[in-house]
Protein backbone atom coordinates (compact mmCIF):
# COMPACT_ATOMS: atom_id res chain seq x y z
CA UNK A 1 0.00 0.00 0.00
CA UNK A 2 1.38 3.59 -1.22
CA UNK A 3 0.48 6.65 0.98
CA UNK A 4 0.82 9.54 -0.54
CA UNK A 5 3.26 12.14 2.04
CA UNK A 6 3.38 15.37 -0.32
CA UNK A 7 5.78 17.72 -2.50
CA UNK A 8 8.79 16.20 -2.53
CA UNK A 9 10.45 19.86 -2.83
CA UNK A 10 8.32 21.29 0.78
CA UNK A 11 11.06 18.86 2.27
CA UNK A 12 14.31 20.65 2.13
CA UNK A 13 17.61 18.54 2.54
CA UNK A 14 18.34 18.35 6.05
CA UNK A 15 14.89 18.19 7.05
CA UNK A 16 12.70 15.49 8.19
CA UNK A 17 8.78 15.05 8.57
CA UNK A 18 6.60 12.84 10.67
CA UNK A 19 3.83 10.59 9.23
CA UNK A 20 1.38 9.89 11.70
CA UNK A 21 -0.12 6.38 11.74
CA UNK A 22 -3.32 8.11 12.28
CA UNK A 23 -3.01 9.59 9.33
CA UNK A 24 -1.49 6.90 6.89
CA UNK A 25 -2.61 3.74 8.22
CA UNK A 26 0.53 2.29 8.71
CA UNK A 27 0.98 -0.02 12.03
CA UNK A 28 3.05 2.86 13.00
CA UNK A 29 4.32 6.93 13.28
CA UNK A 30 6.98 6.61 10.59
CA UNK A 31 9.73 9.70 9.97
CA UNK A 32 10.34 10.53 6.27
CA UNK A 33 13.87 12.11 5.79
CA UNK A 34 15.93 14.29 3.14
CA UNK A 35 19.42 12.74 3.60
CA UNK A 36 22.48 15.24 2.74
CA UNK A 37 23.20 13.07 -0.44
CA UNK A 38 20.10 14.33 -1.48
CA UNK A 39 18.01 11.40 -1.50
CA UNK A 40 14.53 10.24 0.69
CA UNK A 41 14.47 7.72 3.14
CA UNK A 42 11.94 6.53 5.41
CA UNK A 43 12.65 4.52 9.35
CA UNK A 44 10.33 3.94 12.16
CA UNK A 45 9.37 7.19 14.00
CA UNK A 46 10.50 6.35 17.65
CA UNK A 47 14.07 5.69 18.55
CA UNK A 48 14.79 1.82 19.59
CA UNK A 49 16.60 2.95 23.11
CA UNK A 50 13.43 5.15 24.55
CA UNK A 51 10.70 7.41 23.74
CA UNK A 52 11.95 10.18 21.37
CA UNK A 53 10.51 10.60 17.95
CA UNK A 54 13.77 10.62 15.21
CA UNK A 55 11.21 13.05 13.18
CA UNK A 56 13.24 15.69 15.44
CA UNK A 57 16.89 14.78 15.32
CA UNK A 58 19.60 15.64 13.71
CA UNK A 59 20.30 14.57 10.06
CA UNK A 60 24.07 14.01 9.31
CA UNK A 61 24.89 12.93 5.34
CA UNK A 62 23.04 9.64 5.50
CA UNK A 63 22.34 9.45 9.02
CA UNK A 64 19.94 10.50 11.75
CA UNK A 65 20.88 11.28 15.16
CA UNK A 66 18.31 10.75 18.10
CA UNK A 67 17.58 14.46 19.93
CA UNK A 68 17.42 13.04 23.34
CA UNK A 69 20.85 10.36 23.69
CA UNK A 70 21.96 10.79 20.14
CA UNK A 71 21.38 7.48 18.98
CA UNK A 72 22.21 7.38 15.45
CA UNK A 73 21.11 5.36 12.46
CA UNK A 74 21.70 4.83 8.97
CA UNK A 75 19.19 6.35 7.03
CA UNK A 76 19.60 3.59 3.86
CA UNK A 77 19.80 0.51 5.90
CA UNK A 78 18.27 1.20 9.63
CA UNK A 79 21.64 0.27 11.09
CA UNK A 80 22.16 1.47 14.58
CA UNK A 81 25.72 3.04 14.36
CA UNK A 82 26.02 4.41 18.09
CA UNK A 83 24.80 3.56 21.17
CA UNK A 84 22.73 3.84 23.30
CA UNK A 85 20.50 2.18 20.85
CA UNK A 86 21.56 -1.61 19.87
CA UNK A 87 18.60 -2.17 17.82
CA UNK A 88 18.07 -1.45 14.37
CA UNK A 89 15.38 0.90 13.30
CA UNK A 90 13.00 -0.48 10.53
CA UNK A 91 13.11 1.02 7.18
CA UNK A 92 10.45 2.26 4.52
CA UNK A 93 10.68 2.27 0.95
CA UNK A 94 9.90 6.18 0.06
CA UNK A 95 9.69 7.49 -3.88
CA UNK A 96 9.32 10.19 -5.19
CA UNK A 97 6.19 10.09 -7.97
CA UNK A 98 5.50 13.24 -10.29
CA UNK A 99 7.40 15.00 -7.55
CA UNK A 100 4.73 13.49 -4.57
CA UNK A 101 6.53 11.45 -1.85
CA UNK A 102 5.04 8.19 -1.85
CA UNK A 103 5.25 6.31 1.53
CA UNK A 104 5.68 2.18 0.87
CA UNK A 105 3.54 1.04 4.25
CA UNK B 1 46.02 -16.97 19.84
CA UNK B 2 45.30 -13.00 20.26
CA UNK B 3 43.59 -11.86 22.74
CA UNK B 4 42.21 -8.46 24.59
CA UNK B 5 41.37 -8.29 28.30
CA UNK B 6 39.18 -5.25 29.50
CA UNK B 7 39.47 -4.59 32.91
CA UNK B 8 36.15 -3.22 33.49
CA UNK B 9 32.70 -3.47 32.07
CA UNK B 10 31.48 0.35 32.28
CA UNK B 11 30.45 2.33 28.64
CA UNK B 12 34.24 2.21 27.64
CA UNK B 13 34.96 -1.18 28.16
CA UNK B 14 31.24 -2.66 27.01
CA UNK B 15 31.90 -0.18 24.00
CA UNK B 16 35.28 -1.29 22.90
CA UNK B 17 33.90 -5.28 23.07
CA UNK B 18 31.66 -4.23 20.79
CA UNK B 19 33.92 -2.52 18.41
CA UNK B 20 36.26 -5.46 18.27
CA UNK B 21 33.08 -7.79 17.53
CA UNK B 22 31.88 -6.01 15.47
CA UNK B 23 35.00 -5.67 13.44
CA UNK B 24 35.25 -8.92 13.59
CA UNK B 25 38.30 -9.76 15.94
CA UNK B 26 39.77 -13.01 15.51
CA UNK B 27 41.04 -13.58 19.38
CA UNK B 28 39.65 -14.02 22.45
CA UNK B 29 37.99 -11.33 24.62
CA UNK B 30 37.70 -11.22 28.08
CA UNK B 31 35.92 -8.58 30.21
CA UNK B 32 36.71 -8.46 34.11
CA UNK B 33 34.03 -6.30 36.08
CA UNK B 34 32.74 -6.93 39.64
CA UNK B 35 29.51 -5.80 38.70
CA UNK B 36 28.89 -8.32 36.57
CA UNK B 37 26.75 -7.73 33.13
CA UNK B 38 27.44 -4.58 31.63
CA UNK B 39 24.95 -1.91 32.19
CA UNK B 40 24.91 1.91 31.17
CA UNK B 41 25.33 4.43 33.90
CA UNK B 42 23.66 7.46 33.02
CA UNK B 43 20.08 6.03 34.27
CA UNK B 44 21.38 5.35 37.52
CA UNK B 45 20.87 9.12 39.03
CA UNK B 46 18.16 9.97 36.48
CA UNK B 47 15.86 7.24 37.28
CA UNK B 48 17.47 4.73 40.13
CA UNK B 49 17.10 1.87 36.89
CA UNK B 50 19.55 -0.03 36.17
CA UNK B 51 19.70 -0.77 32.14
CA UNK B 52 21.56 -3.55 30.63
CA UNK B 53 23.42 -2.38 27.36
CA UNK B 54 22.53 -6.02 26.25
CA UNK B 55 20.82 -9.28 27.17
CA UNK B 56 23.23 -11.49 29.02
CA UNK B 57 22.86 -13.88 25.88
CA UNK B 58 24.93 -11.78 23.67
CA UNK B 59 28.16 -12.35 25.34
CA UNK B 60 28.21 -16.17 24.85
CA UNK B 61 26.51 -15.29 20.89
CA UNK B 62 29.51 -13.57 20.43
CA UNK B 63 32.45 -15.01 21.87
CA UNK B 64 32.85 -12.35 24.59
CA UNK B 65 33.62 -13.82 28.17
CA UNK B 66 32.48 -11.77 30.99
CA UNK B 67 34.41 -12.85 34.38
CA UNK B 68 32.92 -11.27 37.50
CA UNK B 69 35.84 -10.26 39.21
CA UNK B 70 37.96 -7.41 40.65
CA UNK B 71 41.07 -7.29 38.87
CA UNK B 72 44.30 -6.60 41.18
CA UNK B 73 47.27 -7.72 39.58
CA UNK B 74 48.07 -8.93 35.99
CA UNK B 75 50.18 -9.90 33.51
CA UNK B 76 52.24 -7.45 30.89
CA UNK B 77 51.76 -9.10 28.09
CA UNK B 78 54.24 -10.56 26.18
CA UNK B 79 53.39 -10.80 22.83
CA UNK B 80 52.33 -7.98 20.51
CA UNK B 81 48.96 -9.88 19.33
CA UNK B 82 48.36 -9.24 23.75
CA UNK B 83 46.37 -6.73 24.45
CA UNK B 84 45.07 -5.21 28.35
CA UNK B 85 42.56 -2.22 28.10
CA UNK B 86 41.80 -0.52 31.48
CA UNK B 87 38.89 0.73 31.68
CA UNK B 88 38.33 0.98 35.48
CA UNK B 89 36.01 4.09 35.41
CA UNK B 90 36.38 6.40 38.41
CA UNK B 91 34.81 6.30 42.45
CA UNK B 92 33.31 8.64 44.15
CA UNK B 93 35.38 11.64 46.18
CA UNK B 94 34.79 11.10 49.67
CA UNK B 95 33.50 13.86 52.32
CA UNK B 96 36.78 14.90 54.81
CA UNK B 97 34.28 15.42 57.68
CA UNK B 98 33.98 13.93 60.97
CA UNK B 99 31.13 11.22 59.98
CA UNK B 100 31.64 10.72 56.10
CA UNK B 101 30.86 7.20 56.59
CA UNK B 102 27.25 7.85 56.95
CA UNK B 103 26.87 9.60 53.77
CA UNK B 104 26.46 7.19 50.86
CA UNK B 105 27.27 7.42 47.14
CA UNK B 106 24.79 7.40 44.15
CA UNK B 107 27.98 5.89 41.84
CA UNK B 108 26.62 1.80 41.30
CA UNK B 109 23.43 -0.21 40.45
CA UNK B 110 23.69 -1.66 43.88
CA UNK B 111 23.96 2.26 45.14
CA UNK B 112 21.22 3.58 43.09
CA UNK B 113 19.07 0.28 43.98
CA UNK B 114 19.71 0.77 47.82
CA UNK B 115 18.54 4.43 47.65
CA UNK B 116 15.43 3.33 45.68
CA UNK B 117 14.60 1.01 48.28
CA UNK B 118 14.87 3.62 51.13
CA UNK B 119 12.84 6.10 49.34
CA UNK B 120 10.04 3.55 49.08
CA UNK B 121 10.38 2.60 52.50
CA UNK B 122 9.15 6.43 54.08
CA UNK B 123 5.24 6.35 53.37
CA UNK B 124 5.21 10.33 54.27
CA UNK B 125 8.59 10.87 51.73
CA UNK B 126 11.55 10.05 53.27
CA UNK B 127 13.89 13.36 54.14
CA UNK B 128 17.19 13.37 52.02
CA UNK B 129 19.87 15.55 52.38
CA UNK B 130 22.38 15.96 49.02
CA UNK B 131 25.57 16.85 49.25
CA UNK B 132 26.70 18.08 46.09
CA UNK B 133 24.69 19.58 43.18
CA UNK B 134 26.88 18.89 40.03
CA UNK B 135 25.44 16.82 37.40
CA UNK B 136 24.47 13.45 39.97
CA UNK B 137 23.56 15.77 43.26
CA UNK B 138 21.12 17.55 41.16
CA UNK B 139 19.89 14.79 39.10
CA UNK B 140 19.57 12.45 42.05
CA UNK B 141 17.92 15.52 44.01
CA UNK B 142 15.21 16.21 40.98
CA UNK B 143 14.84 11.97 41.46
CA UNK B 144 14.26 11.81 44.72
CA UNK B 145 12.03 14.58 44.96
CA UNK B 146 9.80 12.86 42.06
CA UNK B 147 9.48 10.04 44.00
CA UNK B 148 7.83 12.02 47.20
CA UNK B 149 11.22 12.69 49.49
CA UNK B 150 11.77 15.79 51.21
CA UNK B 151 15.02 16.78 49.82
CA UNK B 152 17.67 19.57 50.88
CA UNK B 153 20.56 20.33 48.70
CA UNK B 154 23.82 21.17 50.02
CA UNK B 155 26.38 23.19 47.37
CA UNK B 156 29.27 24.89 48.57
CA UNK B 157 28.61 27.08 45.33
CA UNK B 158 25.79 29.17 43.82
CA UNK B 159 26.52 28.16 40.61
CA UNK B 160 27.22 24.46 40.80
CA UNK B 161 28.53 23.40 37.26
CA UNK B 162 29.47 26.83 35.97
CA UNK B 163 32.78 25.48 34.38
CA UNK B 164 30.73 23.38 31.85
CA UNK B 165 27.60 25.22 31.53
CA UNK B 166 28.50 28.65 31.70
CA UNK B 167 27.94 30.55 34.84
CA UNK B 168 24.64 32.04 33.79
CA UNK B 169 23.15 28.67 32.59
CA UNK B 170 24.79 27.38 35.76
CA UNK B 171 22.45 30.42 38.21
CA UNK B 172 19.51 30.10 36.11
CA UNK B 173 19.68 25.61 36.71
CA UNK B 174 20.60 26.33 40.26
CA UNK B 175 17.58 28.52 40.86
CA UNK B 176 15.51 25.73 39.60
CA UNK B 177 15.88 23.56 42.13
CA UNK B 178 14.27 25.84 45.11
CA UNK B 179 10.94 26.30 42.54
CA UNK B 180 10.64 22.57 42.01
CA UNK B 181 10.42 22.63 46.06
CA UNK B 182 13.79 21.41 47.08
CA UNK B 183 15.40 23.21 49.68
CA UNK B 184 18.96 24.38 48.74
CA UNK B 185 21.10 25.11 51.21
CA UNK B 186 24.90 26.86 50.64
CA UNK B 187 28.07 25.76 52.64
CA UNK B 188 29.69 22.24 53.64
CA UNK B 189 28.46 20.19 56.25
CA UNK B 190 30.47 20.21 59.37
CA UNK B 191 29.87 16.52 60.61
CA UNK B 192 27.82 13.70 59.18
CA UNK B 193 25.42 11.49 61.35
CA UNK B 194 24.01 7.78 60.76
CA UNK B 195 20.57 10.23 60.54
CA UNK B 196 21.57 14.00 60.32
CA UNK B 197 23.71 16.19 58.83
CA UNK B 198 25.57 19.29 60.43
CA UNK B 199 25.17 22.70 58.21
CA UNK B 200 26.06 26.26 58.98
CA UNK B 201 25.64 25.03 62.60
CA UNK B 202 21.54 23.43 62.19
CA UNK B 203 21.20 19.79 62.28
CA UNK B 204 19.03 18.74 59.69
CA UNK B 205 17.19 15.12 59.70
CA UNK B 206 17.61 12.88 57.24
CA UNK B 207 17.32 9.11 56.93
CA UNK B 208 19.33 9.57 53.42
CA UNK B 209 22.24 11.04 53.10
CA UNK B 210 24.02 11.19 50.03
CA UNK B 211 27.84 12.48 49.30
CA UNK B 212 27.54 13.70 45.44
CA UNK B 213 31.04 16.02 45.60
CA UNK B 214 32.92 14.34 42.25
CA UNK B 215 34.72 11.89 41.27
CA UNK B 216 38.29 10.50 40.59
CA UNK B 217 39.78 8.41 38.14
CA UNK B 218 39.89 4.45 39.68
CA UNK B 219 43.59 3.78 39.23
CA UNK B 220 44.75 1.15 41.88
CA UNK B 221 45.04 -1.32 39.19
CA UNK B 222 47.50 0.78 37.26
CA UNK B 223 49.26 1.58 39.98
CA UNK B 224 50.43 -1.76 40.88
CA UNK B 225 51.71 -2.29 37.38
CA UNK B 226 53.83 0.73 37.81
CA UNK B 227 52.08 2.87 35.00
CA UNK B 228 52.41 7.09 34.90
CA UNK B 229 49.46 8.45 36.39
CA UNK B 230 48.63 12.23 37.09
CA UNK B 231 44.92 13.16 37.29
CA UNK B 232 44.13 9.38 35.21
CA UNK B 233 46.10 6.84 33.66
CA UNK B 234 48.72 8.69 31.09
CA UNK B 235 47.71 7.63 27.36
CA UNK B 236 49.07 8.82 23.99
CA UNK B 237 46.58 9.58 21.12
CA UNK B 238 46.18 5.77 20.34
CA UNK B 239 45.49 5.43 24.07
CA UNK B 240 48.77 3.56 24.66
CA UNK B 241 50.25 3.61 28.13
CA UNK B 242 53.53 5.66 28.29
CA UNK B 243 55.49 2.07 30.05
CA UNK B 244 53.50 -0.65 27.32
CA UNK B 245 52.77 0.06 24.29
CA UNK B 246 50.26 -3.57 24.58
CA UNK B 247 48.64 -1.95 27.56
CA UNK B 248 46.18 0.41 26.77
CA UNK B 249 43.97 2.78 29.12
CA UNK B 250 40.63 3.85 27.80
CA UNK B 251 37.14 5.67 29.25
CA UNK B 252 37.05 8.04 32.63
CA UNK B 253 40.69 6.79 34.15
CA UNK B 254 42.54 8.07 30.92
CA UNK B 255 43.99 11.08 30.33
CA UNK B 256 45.73 11.44 26.92
CA UNK B 257 49.15 13.55 27.89
CA UNK B 258 48.91 17.38 27.89
CA UNK B 259 44.90 17.25 27.25
CA UNK B 260 42.46 17.78 30.33
CA UNK B 261 40.96 14.47 31.12
CA UNK B 262 37.75 14.08 29.14
CA UNK B 263 34.90 12.10 31.66
CA UNK B 264 31.78 11.58 29.14
CA UNK B 265 29.72 9.43 28.26
CA UNK B 266 30.20 10.21 24.70
CA UNK B 267 33.92 10.47 24.49
CA UNK B 268 34.27 7.20 26.63
CA UNK B 269 32.65 5.66 23.76
CA UNK B 270 35.02 7.00 21.06
CA UNK B 271 37.99 5.88 22.95
CA UNK B 272 36.29 2.43 22.88
CA UNK B 273 36.59 3.01 19.22
CA UNK B 274 39.97 4.44 18.87
CA UNK B 275 41.04 1.70 20.90
CA UNK B 276 40.00 -0.89 18.84
CA UNK B 277 41.75 0.64 15.67
CA UNK B 278 45.12 0.65 17.96
CA UNK B 279 44.20 -3.64 18.72
CA UNK B 280 42.97 -4.31 14.81
CA UNK B 281 44.15 -1.43 12.78
CA UNK B 282 43.23 0.86 10.64
CA UNK B 283 41.85 4.30 10.99
CA UNK B 284 39.65 5.51 14.11
CA UNK B 285 37.16 8.42 14.21
CA UNK B 286 38.81 11.56 16.14
CA UNK B 287 37.37 12.42 19.06
CA UNK B 288 34.18 14.62 18.31
CA UNK B 289 33.20 18.51 20.01
CA UNK B 290 32.71 16.93 23.44
CA UNK B 291 28.48 16.82 24.46
CA UNK B 292 26.74 15.61 27.64
CA UNK B 293 23.31 16.06 28.75
CA UNK B 294 21.55 16.00 32.06
CA UNK B 295 17.60 15.48 33.26
CA UNK B 296 16.06 16.86 36.23
CA UNK B 297 12.80 18.93 36.69
CA UNK B 298 11.40 17.43 33.49
CA UNK B 299 14.16 19.70 31.68
CA UNK B 300 16.70 17.98 29.19
CA UNK B 301 20.06 19.97 29.57
CA UNK B 302 23.14 19.70 27.21
CA UNK B 303 26.73 20.81 27.30
CA UNK B 304 28.50 21.32 23.96
CA UNK B 305 32.44 22.65 23.14
CA UNK B 306 34.18 23.49 25.93
CA UNK B 307 33.47 26.62 27.92
CA UNK B 308 37.16 26.68 29.79
CA UNK B 309 37.78 28.29 26.22
CA UNK B 310 35.01 30.83 26.22
CA UNK B 311 35.81 34.76 27.06
CA UNK B 312 32.44 36.24 26.14
CA UNK B 313 28.48 35.03 26.93
CA UNK B 314 26.01 35.11 23.98
CA UNK B 315 22.34 34.37 25.73
CA UNK B 316 19.30 33.36 23.48
CA UNK B 317 16.34 33.77 25.65
CA UNK B 318 12.82 31.88 25.26
CA UNK B 319 9.52 34.26 24.75
CA UNK B 320 9.14 33.90 27.90
CA UNK B 321 12.26 36.10 28.52
CA UNK B 322 14.29 32.95 30.50
CA UNK B 323 17.73 31.20 29.31
CA UNK B 324 17.28 29.02 26.80
CA UNK B 325 20.52 28.66 25.01
CA UNK B 326 24.25 30.32 26.15
CA UNK B 327 26.92 30.31 23.86
CA UNK B 328 30.46 30.83 24.30
CA UNK B 329 32.91 32.37 22.28
CA UNK B 330 36.59 32.44 22.75
CA UNK B 331 38.52 35.77 22.87
CA UNK B 332 39.15 36.11 19.03
CA UNK B 333 34.85 35.91 18.90
CA UNK B 334 35.11 31.91 17.78
CA UNK B 335 32.12 29.49 18.95
CA UNK B 336 33.26 27.30 21.41
CA UNK B 337 30.66 26.35 23.54
CA UNK B 338 27.17 26.16 24.05
CA UNK B 339 24.37 25.15 27.10
CA UNK B 340 20.81 24.53 26.34
CA UNK B 341 17.65 23.37 27.92
CA UNK B 342 15.53 21.40 26.25
CA UNK B 343 17.43 22.40 22.89
CA UNK B 344 16.07 20.07 20.21
CA UNK B 345 18.52 19.94 17.48
CA UNK B 346 20.49 22.90 18.54
CA UNK B 347 23.41 20.57 20.31
CA UNK B 348 23.58 19.05 17.01
CA UNK B 349 24.03 22.21 15.03
CA UNK B 350 26.36 23.58 17.48
CA UNK B 351 28.85 20.80 17.47
CA UNK B 352 28.54 20.77 13.60
CA UNK B 353 29.70 24.56 13.82
CA UNK B 354 31.95 24.14 16.32
CA UNK B 355 33.72 21.00 14.55
CA UNK B 356 33.50 23.20 10.70
CA UNK B 357 34.97 26.03 12.88
CA UNK B 358 31.82 28.78 11.74
CA UNK B 359 30.66 31.05 14.21
CA UNK B 360 27.03 32.69 13.66
CA UNK B 361 27.02 36.40 13.86
CA UNK B 362 25.88 37.87 17.69
CA UNK B 363 22.18 38.64 16.41
CA UNK B 364 21.51 34.98 14.86
CA UNK B 365 22.63 33.60 18.07
CA UNK B 366 20.39 35.55 20.36
CA UNK B 367 17.81 35.44 17.59
CA UNK B 368 15.37 32.70 19.08
CA UNK B 369 13.68 32.59 15.32
CA UNK B 370 16.51 31.04 13.49
CA UNK B 371 16.26 27.98 14.22
CA UNK B 372 19.21 24.87 14.69
CA UNK B 373 18.94 23.84 11.31
CA UNK B 374 19.07 27.24 9.71
CA UNK B 375 21.74 27.94 12.10
CA UNK B 376 23.81 24.89 11.81
CA UNK B 377 23.52 24.54 8.29
CA UNK B 378 25.38 27.88 7.24
CA UNK B 379 29.23 26.63 6.28
CA UNK B 380 31.99 29.09 5.45
CA UNK B 381 31.80 30.72 1.96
Amino acid sequence: MSYKVGPADELSEGEALLVRASESGASEDIAVFHAEDGNFYALQDECTHEVASLSDGWIEGCEVECPIHSSSFDLRTGKVQCMPATVDARTYKVAVVDGNLELDI
Amino acid sequence: MPSVHIVGGGVAGFTLARELVSKGYAGNIKISDPEGLPYDRPPLSKSLQREYFVPPTWFAEHGVSLIEEIVTELEIPSSPDEWVVLATGTTPKKLQVPGAQHARSLHTAADASALSATLEDGMFGQRAVIIGAGLVGAEFASTAKMLGAQVTLVSNSSAPLSKVLGAEMATALHAEHSRHGITVLSGTPTQLGPDYAVVDGERIEAAILVAAIGVEPETTLAQALGLEINDGIIVDEQLRTTEHSQVLAIGDAARIKDHSRAVHWEGAMEDAAIAAATIMGGEARKHSVPWFWSDRHDSHIEAVGDFSQAAQHVSRLNRRGQLQVLFGLNDAGKLVAASMIDGGQMSKAVKRLIARGYTPSIEELQDSSVGPRDLGRQEQS
